[in-house]
């Protein structure tokens, strides 16, 4: 396979920054520090309810940690990606080098690729980096290879969105602060905006509806978009999963997923699947399950559709000939 | 307005064509109807004042920018239609270097060279070439930031021809440089010339034009004021010559009585024992007059003809449209 030229550029740039050993280092020190906060954090949680059956209680300590990791690691790609791959091609332009490229052999296309899967190449060493902690809940017990392995995917497919969302608005900005603006809201909007339009789309659309999850209720479309709420429904399984009354970090998302998935809980606090056909209830109301795929596979698809239309986008923002030529942004470095 | 001429000497197709082009900004004509043949080999100069459409010409030739209408051939192909085929044959260097900070020379020119297509392995062949012949040698391992203005040039000029390219199009290359960095330049397009790239380059610093160019093209308001070889431009757009007469100090009231008369003959001055005018004519001319005037009885003790030079040529022909 041959090394897209800009990804292989790229790749050196990166490193041999001044900053780039330092923030590395700053990396792996936070995340180091905010898993064994995690660990403390699951320990007081377990001896809370466990009390002394601390045997009993690595299990619960594991999952716990695992749910909270898998969230950080969510909230870091929201915040690192807009800064890794917003000034990708803004900053080509600000420093007067992307007609030199558009004059190569390089297709607009294969130009974009390169700038993203740089910024993505970044952020997948910074999670090997920290992968020991990522994995310690694994000893713990209480998950399984394959949910870590669910998260994971869930974590690299919000980073390719994130990712080809800001290589877009990079492709359209003017300037590096309205790039690195757009990319962050971009990302915001995905992974803590979204939650505001779920409830905007609760009060718009379910009262009228006989309610919004269950029988009869209507798909909640905002929660597709939201990554939280695909690692909750890539790891957790709906039958399998006993809601004790125990809080855990996933305790507030697990009820819009499993909700939104046909899947109520008992009144003793049980997670009772519904099987197809539907069940009788207490009230001898018929609770079917809707026919409705689980939510990180709707997730995935559509960050997938979204990536590919903001790849496309880009490519043919910086595609030549164009009707003007690029309009150079004075840049500290071009005024110098 | 002066009607473009064609190149002498192309009998093969031409390296750029550019047939009836206009492009507009808005309201702004940026290049109005232009035609412009540059031929295989040639070192071909456009001049003109800034806003002139220079720029925006080498823009179309490196398949950057979209025209209104006209036509534009690159050795046969057209950038808007087939660009990739355009990027083969073309080296295009801006008015601007735009280098990666963090990469030193000769990865600078790996990069570029990879982004041709060039294969790994031939690339440290390729980029050792090009440094040896914009003499950068020692260079190799420098970092581009400690280049003076000079060896960054030469390093655009190298990226520039990091495939091979036909056509070399420079875009002001000259602009900013001292004149040990300009003579290093000027010597090297002669050189680039004579390996058989076809060039053309921009610049407002015409004398500089004026040793390298085979070709020149006069800018200005869009349009392509005149276009051809420099003796072409010289003989058939500016046949207004100065011309200077010593004779007696006696004999320059009959000097000056002799001349008046003539219709070539302009803008006559007298000082003692001097006379000087504009001849608008040909060699023929001059010499049908200095016979008169010899025949006359006037013993002439000169009889001198200066040819414009490219600077007074520019002038005459950017004037020319401003009247």
């Amino acid at each position: 396979m041959i090394l897209n030229p800009v990804l292989g550029r790229e790749i050196k740039e990166r490193f041999r920054t001044r900053r780039a050993p330092w923030f590395f280092f700053a990396w792996v020190l936070a995340m180091a520090c905010f898993v064994y906060l995690i660990y403390l954090l699951a320990q007081f949680v377990a001896r809370e309810q466990f009390g002394l059956g601390r045997l009993v209680a690595t299990g619960f300590m594991g999952r716990f940690m695992f749910e909270l990791t898998s969230l950080l690691l969510v909230t870091a790609v929201m915040l690192v990606v807009p800064g890794l791959a917003a000034l990708s091609v803004v900053g080509e332009r600000e420093r007067q080098t992307l007609s030199l490229l558009q004059v190569t052999q390089l297709s607009p296309l294969q130009l974009i690729l390169g700038k993203l899967m740089s910024s993505l190449s970044y952020l997948l060493l910074l999670l090997v980096a920290v992968a020991p902690a990522v994995a310690l809940p694994l000893l713990f017990g209480g998950i399984t290879f394959g949910d870590l392995v669910g998260a994971l995917a869930i974590v690299i497919g919000f980073a390719v969105v994130v990712g080809a969302l800001s290589v877009w608005l990079s492709a359209r900005a003017r300037s590096s602060r309205g790039a690195v603006a757009g990319a962050y809201l971009g990302s915001l909007l995905l992974g803590v905006f979204a939650f505001a339009i779920m409830t905007a789309e609760i009060f718009l659309f379910a009262p009228d509806r006989g309610g919004l999850f269950g029988n009869g209720g209507r798909e909640l479309y905002s929660t597709w978009i939201n990554p939280y709420l695909a690692v909750v429904s890539a790891v957790d399984h709906p039958l399998t999963i006993r809601q004790d009354g125990i809080p855990r970090p996933f305790s507030p998302l697990e009820t819009i997923v499993y909700r939104r998935e046909g899947v109520r809980l008992s009144p003793q606090g049980w997670v009772e699947g519904i099987p197809p056909g539907g069940v009788t209830i207490q009230d001898g109301q018929q609770l079917v399950k809707e026919k409705r795929g689980p939510l990180w596979i709707r997730t995935l698809i559509v960050y997938g559709a979204i990536s590919v239309l903001a790849i496309l986008r880009a490519a043919r923002i910086i595609r030549v000939p164009a009707k003007r030529p690029i309009s150079l942004v004075r840049s500290r470095r071009a005024t110098a | 307005m002066v009607d473009p001429i064609s190149a002498a000497g192309s009998s093969s197709t031409p390296v750029v064509s550019f047939e009836g082009v206009e492009k507009r900004y808005g309201k702004l004509a940026a290049l109005d109807r232009v035609d412009l043949e540059v031929p295989a080999g040639a070192v071909m100069g456009l001049i003109g004042p800034n806003g002139a459409g220079k720029t925006t010409s080498m823009l179309l030739m490196s398949s950057l920018l979209s025209r209104d209408a006209g036509s534009v051939r690159i050795l046969g192909n057209d950038p808007e239609k087939d660009p990739r085929s355009v990027r083969k044959v073309i080296g295009y260097m801006p008015d601007f270097f735009g280098f990666y900070d963090t990469l030193n020379v000769s990865e600078y020119l790996d990069f570029f060279a990879a982004t041709h297509g060039i294969k790994p392995h031939a690339r440290p062949g390729v980029v050792a070439d090009l440094l040896a012949l914009v003499d950068l040698e020692g260079k190799a391992d420098a970092d581009v930031n400690t280049l003076s203005r000079g060896m960054k040039q030469r390093l655009s000029l190298a990226r520039a021809l990091v495939h091979d390219p036909q056509l070399l199009i420079l875009d002001e290359p000259a602009s900013g440089l001292d004149p040990r960095a300009r003579v290093q330049l000027r010597e090297l397009i002669a050189e680039l010339a004579r390996l058989g790239k076809t060039v053309v380059i921009s610049s407002h610093i015409l004398a500089e034009l004026e040793g390298i160019c085979t070709h020149m093209a006069v800018v200005d308001h869009g349009k392509v004021k005149a276009h051809g070889t420099l003796e072409e431009i010289r003989t058939t757009l500016v046949a207004n010559k100065r011309v200077t007469v010593r004779v007696p100090d006696s004999q320059v009231d009959a000097t000056e009585d002799a001349l008046s008369g003539q219709p070539e003959v302009t803008e006559m001055a007298v000082e003692r024992g001097v006379v000087r005018f504009l001849l608008n004519g040909d060699d023929a001319v001059s010499a049908r007059l200095l016979g008169q005037i010899v025949g006359g009885g006037i013993e002439i003790s000169e009889w001198r003809v200066d040819s414009a030079g490219l600077e007074e040529l520019f002038l005459q022909i950017t004037e020319e449209r401003r009247e």
